[in-house]
């Protein structure tokens, strides 16, 4: 027979009870809890800048770092290409113009890896707005049994949708 | 203290401050990226500037998919994901450029 809890009586919402044992009997729906920044899943092909909290890949981060070394990979055997080209053509006396056709895509194949790397790879972006699912302002504290609520406070205008986390 | 009828909208500083920080970073490796890349391939003179300019405008448009294009929600203005890092970058490209072309086509 779980304890009895105490009528709740302020005025603010009662916080959720994280400390119930579930009954075995009852199947809960599950209750929503506000997660930190994991509301949009809309992201299908942002995994290299996120931080590590998704278990879906071995390293969340590490696929940016792969394609990176692997477009500079492609850069410095394009480099290693064009070296041994110009000394064909020294050879053969004729003017550089440009790289042979494959070497161009080589170069433009690691650059697109690179640049892929280099826009995922950095910290995510963090919403700079107040009043974002990321950016709580106002917190409970773990102990509720020495806050008092009925203060001066009372008077001031209060923010209706003030946002408790826990 | 209320939210509304302010003239500067309150943003959360270091949340700015990261942002622009990682938009630094993209630019600063894209621009040394886009310097080996212009070395190899034998760019000398304007058409170099001309190939830096269009990195950094596939650039912006990376970042913009980056921030899901609510610019608003993750910077205070347009211009900063637009145009910061762009000449501090010029530097970088400049440098790496003269450098990936002197080791492929000089030595």
């Amino acid at each position: 027979m779980p304890l009895k809890r105490r009528k709740h009586r302020l005025p603010y919402p009662a916080p959720p009870v994280s400390s119930h044992r579930q009954p075995a009997q009852h199947s809960r729906t599950p209750r929503r809890i506000a997660q930190p920044d994991s509301g949009s899943g809309k992201q299908p092909h942002r995994e290299g800048g996120r931080r590590s909290s998704s278990p879906r890949l071995a390293s969340a981060m590490g696929i940016g770092y792969v394609l990176g070394a692997i477009g500079g990979a492609l850069l410095v055997h394009a480099a290693y290409a064009t070296i041994q080209y110009r000394a064909v053509l020294k050879i053969t006396e004729e003017e550089f113009s440009h790289p042979p056709f494959d070497v161009i895509i080589q170069l433009l194949v690691g650059l697109a890896l690179c640049m892929w790397a280099g826009v995922s790879v950095p910290a995510k972006f963090l919403s700079v707005l107040p009043h974002s699912e990321e950016n709580r302002i106002v917190s409970l504290p773990a102990n509720l049994d020495f806050m008092i609520f009925n203060h001066r406070g009372r008077a001031l205008p209060s923010d209706a949708d003030l946002k408790l986390k826990i | 203290m209320a939210a509304t009828g302010d003239d500067v909208p309150i943003i959360q500083a270091e949340n700015l401050t990261s942002n622009v920080r990682s938009i630094l970073y993209s630019r600063t490796f894209l621009s040394i990226t886009g310097g080996v890349v212009a070395g190899i391939w034998g760019f000398t003179g304007l058409t170099g500037f001309i190939f830096y300019f269009l990195i950094m405008m596939v650039a912006s448009l990376g970042l913009l998919a980056k921030s899901k294009f609510s610019v608003h929600s993750y910077f205070d203005s347009w211009s900063r994901i637009l145009v910061e890092g762009v000449f501090g970058g010029l530097m970088s490209f400049v440098l790496f450029w003269t450098f990936a072309y002197d080791i492929v086509h000089i030595f």
